[in-house]
């Protein structure tokens, strides 16, 4: 009887989570056929479909629409995994790449390297900075973290601080060498403008190395939930389980920065908005926010390229647009929460 | 009879607390096996530092807590998990679990690193649960359960731990008093009926008096007293492990010492 | 708690000694540096020379902007530490600052017209609004100092990451670092006046009404059941923070750290009560954001950095420091 319950009670879980997955997937299909219409050129989806084929419109197509709807839902989706174990490393729904500081610290690593080295070399400086900056970053938030006696919200704070450094570090930066600032600065507000096939078939080997390590990350989410006294009473180590956490989040985020630049607000929102709808179950959750993720990221650039003809807005600054009142949101839930 | 019986668990010279100031000091303790042990003593006392040691929750400044003989620091955490369970005062779980999903969590120390939960385990833990009588909410969130239900919650997830040893501290906090007995009355149960050696933080010592086979007594920055509770409620015990005056009578039902405290002075 | 608490008296005099070398200082260093002699004997008779303008119209401006600045976010922070009873609370980690610069930026791009002294009203209205907000999550009661200090936190971030986005929108991104980290570069008498009615009277009022700020160190229960008004003070203390925060993003941008640190150095230097505090606090602050300017001007010499990049680079590490003594209490 119970078995009963249980597979009933599973299988209306899954119907959801199955449910909004595909109107996800759905959403994100929309938009991608959007993308590749809508434009400088619009062009029919007959005209998309011969181009992709390698008719006409070959060109604009494949060189130019392809890479950046591609490089939306790739990048998008891993924001949305990183918020999603940095979460649960950190039990606090407001953690994100962003707040603790990992993103700046990338961001960071990416404007050293681009300044200190010759511009023929910034195809893979930049990126060896990204992630070297939010490697050490991660390294300083662990180690200083756990010297705080590794309580979640000393850590969080910790990552604050961290951010905060590395953000005023750059601005000092950019003072000493003020002609780079400005390239900088949209950068750094994050934009899929000017993607390339490479740069989506350097972003997809990432993640197919990240694969192994997000999958097993997500078998040990769930017991992220615990108090450190529980894990440790259930034979886990707390320190291993969310440093594993943090890492992967920042391989994660590591990978989206070199390749789109900073928006941590997805990390923030997608998890949060996929575990309102589907819960806290790590295998329902772990999808659906990499889902939600990018289809925020595929839909921000496409509002930021056609909302102000002919200019672009970078799609980083239209998701902080969207996460700035989606926080006060969250703020304002967590403040009514009364236990 | 405590003298001569087994210790799976035991410490020798430890000393608890923070470099600058010590909680506890030259700590020896023997759990006597197949028992209920209740650790008693003021707030502050030490009692719950104690027991977090014993369960290496907490590292000691000095000593050491054995386990089968070995140094507990010395034994991979994951067999430690399947030799004691430790149930802290006001656990935190993850959102939204329930209870057949908490009590997975339970076999965690018997799987590898990646194996994934079996029917085998999908057994015990139906056991675990219906040991604690959760059967009918054993697909509720905990949230949704009262606060003694999702007590029993906690105590089947250590039960599907199938420790021989369960540490649980103040079991009984934040519950009404038939919640409390429902909890205490349980633990009697797996100690009895399964053997199971239970080492408990309380407060009411009355309830330590009922349940207990052996007591400690933790006072003045160590163990003031061990052994049973026929033997060691005596008011004078109680003045110097609680301050206070008292009178212990035979419970009127089953005998065992009952402590009446008073204020003195008026 | 405070071993070696030392007499307020003798810290205050030190501090201003301190200020008083600072402000020197600041007058005669620079691009094109004075000598002290010189800088002192201009200070107090111009004679129509470029190294009189220099001083009167350049650096003296510029301190004197450093020093209402510095006074105000120090005051505020001091006010609200006392007010939430966080000692992670300051008008930048509780997003009042970016506010305050988020609504200033808005008014500017729809009407560039207001700039100057119509500023403080939108930097009010922005700094309003957010304090009422961290002040609702505060009163809620379910968020313990650090979650609440991350919320505010979270909350500047978003703010700075929309100043960020209309400046770039904007094509202005040269002013980002100005509405991000916050600058006293290119002071002017202008804005000086813009700020100093607002130090003194916010200041004065703080002073006046400092001894009642003891009250709101209880919890409010606390405070009600001995009969005093506690709710009268506290929005007393806000409208203070408001005033002078915003009027600081106002003429300067959203200088972070210093409402932070200052009442923490205070409190470290002499313990004691609100009053002592936030008189110290008005000493300090001027004299940290002066010294930081100072720094500012040699770390990348010649060119400027931003006093608040410089306060940011000192100030992280130190925000970790009262973290770690959160800790150890």
């Amino acid at each position: 009887m119970n078995v009963d319950v249980m597979s009933r009670t599973t299988n209306r879980i899954d119907l959801r989570a199955l449910t909004t997955g595909l109107i996800a997937l759905g959403l994100i299909l929309v938009i991608a056929v959007l993308a590749m219409t809508i434009g400088a050129v619009t062009l029919s989806i007959g005209q998309v479909l011969d181009g992709l084929a390698g008719g006409k419109s070959a060109f604009i197509v494949t060189q130019y629409r392809v890479p950046r709807v591609a490089i939306s839902i790739l990048a998008g989706g891993s924001f949305g995994v990183a918020g999603v174990f940095l979460q649960g490393a950190l039990r606090n729904p407001l953690a994100s790449p962003d707040v603790v500081g990992i993103t700046k610290c990338a961001g960071l690593g990416a404007f050293l390297a681009g300044i200190l080295t010759p511009p023929a070399w910034a195809i893979w400086a930049v990126p060896s900075g990204v992630f070297a900056g939010a490697m050490i970053g991660a390294l300083i938030l662990l180690t200083v973290g756990r010297s705080f006696g590794g309580g979640i919200a000393a850590l969080a704070l910790v990552g604050v601080a961290l951010g905060l450094f590395a953000q005023a570090l750059m601005q000092y930066v950019m003072v000493l060498f003020p002609t780079r600032a400005d390239q900088a600065m949209i950068w750094l507000a994050g934009s899929v403008y000017g993607s390339t096939g490479t740069k989506v078939v350097a972003l997809a080997i990432w993640l197919a190395l990240c694969l192994p390590l997000v999958i097993v990350a997500s078998m040990k989410l769930d017991a992220g939930g615990f108090a450190d006294d529980t894990l440790i009473s259930l034979g886990i180590s707390p320190g291993l389980l969310r440093g594993g956490l943090i890492i992967v989040s920042v391989l994660l985020t590591a990978g989206a920065v070199a390749s789109v630049g900073s928006m941590g607000f997805l990390g923030l929102l997608a998890p949060h908005a996929a575990r309102l709808m589907v819960g806290a179950r790590a295998r329902h959750l772990v999808p659906v926010s990499a889902l939600l993720g990018a289809l925020t990221l595929s839909a921000a650039d496409l509002v930021g390229r056609i909302i102000a003809l002919p200019n672009e807005i970078p799609a980083g600054i239209v998701a902080a647009v969207i996460g700035g009142p989606y926080l006060i949101f969250l703020l304002i839930k967590e403040a009514g929460r009364h236990e | 009879m405590n003298d001569t019986s087994q210790s799976r668990l035991s410490s020798k010279d430890l000393t608890l607390g923070y470099a600058t100031s010590k909680i506890l000091e030259h700590v020896d303790i023997a759990i006597p096996d197949g028992k209920i042990t209740a650790l008693i003593g003021a707030n502050g006392s030490g009692k719950s530092t104690l027991l977090k040691t014993l369960g290496r929750i907490l590292q000691p400044i000095e000593g050491t807590v054995f386990l089968d003989g070995k140094a507990i620091a010395s034994i991979p955490s994951r067999d430690i998990a399947r030799a004691l369970a430790l149930l802290p005062q006001s656990p935190i779980s993850p959102d939204g679990l329930t209870v057949r999903q908490l009590c997975r969590f339970g076999r965690h120390p018997h799987k590898g690193m990646l194996a994934r939960i079996t029917r085998h385990d999908e057994e015990i833990v139906e056991h675990a649960i219906a040991a604690t009588g959760l059967t009918d909410l054993t697909e509720r969130p905990l949230d949704r359960l009262s606060g003694g239900q999702r007590q029993r919650a906690w105590i089947a997830m250590a039960l599907a731990q199938q420790t021989p040893i369960l540490l649980l501290d103040e079991p009984t906090t934040y519950l009404d008093i038939a919640h409390q007995l429902e909890v205490l009355e349980l633990l009697r149960e797996l100690n009895r009926k399964q053997g199971r050696t239970i080492v408990m933080v309380v407060h009411d010592l009355n309830h330590a008096a009922q349940y207990a086979d052996h007591i400690v007594a933790v006072a003045n920055g160590g163990i003031h007293a061990a052994g049973r509770p026929t033997d060691l409620l005596r008011p004078a015990l109680i003045k110097i492990v609680f301050g206070v005056d008292a009178m212990v009578i035979p419970h009127p039902i089953d005998g065992t010492p009952l402590c009446l405290p008073f204020a003195s002075g008026q | 708690m405070h071993n070696g608490a030392s007499n307020p008296l003798a810290v205050g005099a030190v501090f201003l000694i301190l200020l008083a070398g600072a402000v020197v200082a600041g007058i005669a260093l620079g691009v094109s540096n004075l000598p002290v002699l010189r800088a002192l004997q201009l200070l107090f008779s111009p004679d129509g020379s470029a190294d009189s303008a220099l001083v009167w119209d350049v650096r003296l401006p510029r301190v004197a902007l450093a020093a209402t600045v510095g006074a105000n976010l120090a005051i505020a922070g001091a006010l609200i530490q006392t007010l939430t009873r966080n000692p992670l609370a300051s008008p930048q980690t509780f997003g009042i600052n970016a506010g305050a610069s988020l609504v200033i930026v808005v008014c500017l791009i729809v009407w560039p017209e207001i700039r100057g002294p119509g500023m403080v009203w939108p930097a009010f209205a922005g700094a309003a609004a957010i304090g009422f907000a961290m002040w609702a999550l505060s009163v809620s009661g379910t968020m313990n100092d650090m979650k609440l200090a991350l919320a505010g936190i979270s909350l500047q971030l978003v703010l700075a990451a929309l100043v960020q986005a209309i400046l770039i929108a904007n094509n202005a991104a040269q002013d980002i670092v100005y509405w991000l980290a916050g600058s006293i570069n290119g002071a002017q008498w202008s804005k000086v006046w813009i700020i100093l009615p607002f130090t003194l009277a916010g200041g004065a009022v703080a002073l006046i009404a400092g001894r009642h700020f003891d009250v709101l160190a209880l919890d409010a229960t606390t405070s009600l059941s001995l009969g005093q008004n506690a709710r009268r003070v506290g929005g007393l203390a806000a409208l203070l923070i408001v005033v002078l925060a915003g009027s600081a993003v106002a003429v300067s941008g959203p200088i972070g750290f210093i409402g932070l640190l200052v009442p923490h150095i205070v409190q470290r230097l002499v313990g004691g009560d609100h009053l002592t505090v936030l008189v110290l606090s008005a000493i300090c602050g001027p004299l940290l954001l002066n010294s930081a300017d100072l720094l500012g001007r040699v770390a990348a010499f010649p060119a400027e950095t931003p006093v608040g990049i410089v306060t940011a680079l000192i100030g992280a590490p130190t925000f970790l420091l009262i973290l770690w003594k959160q800790r150890v209490r």
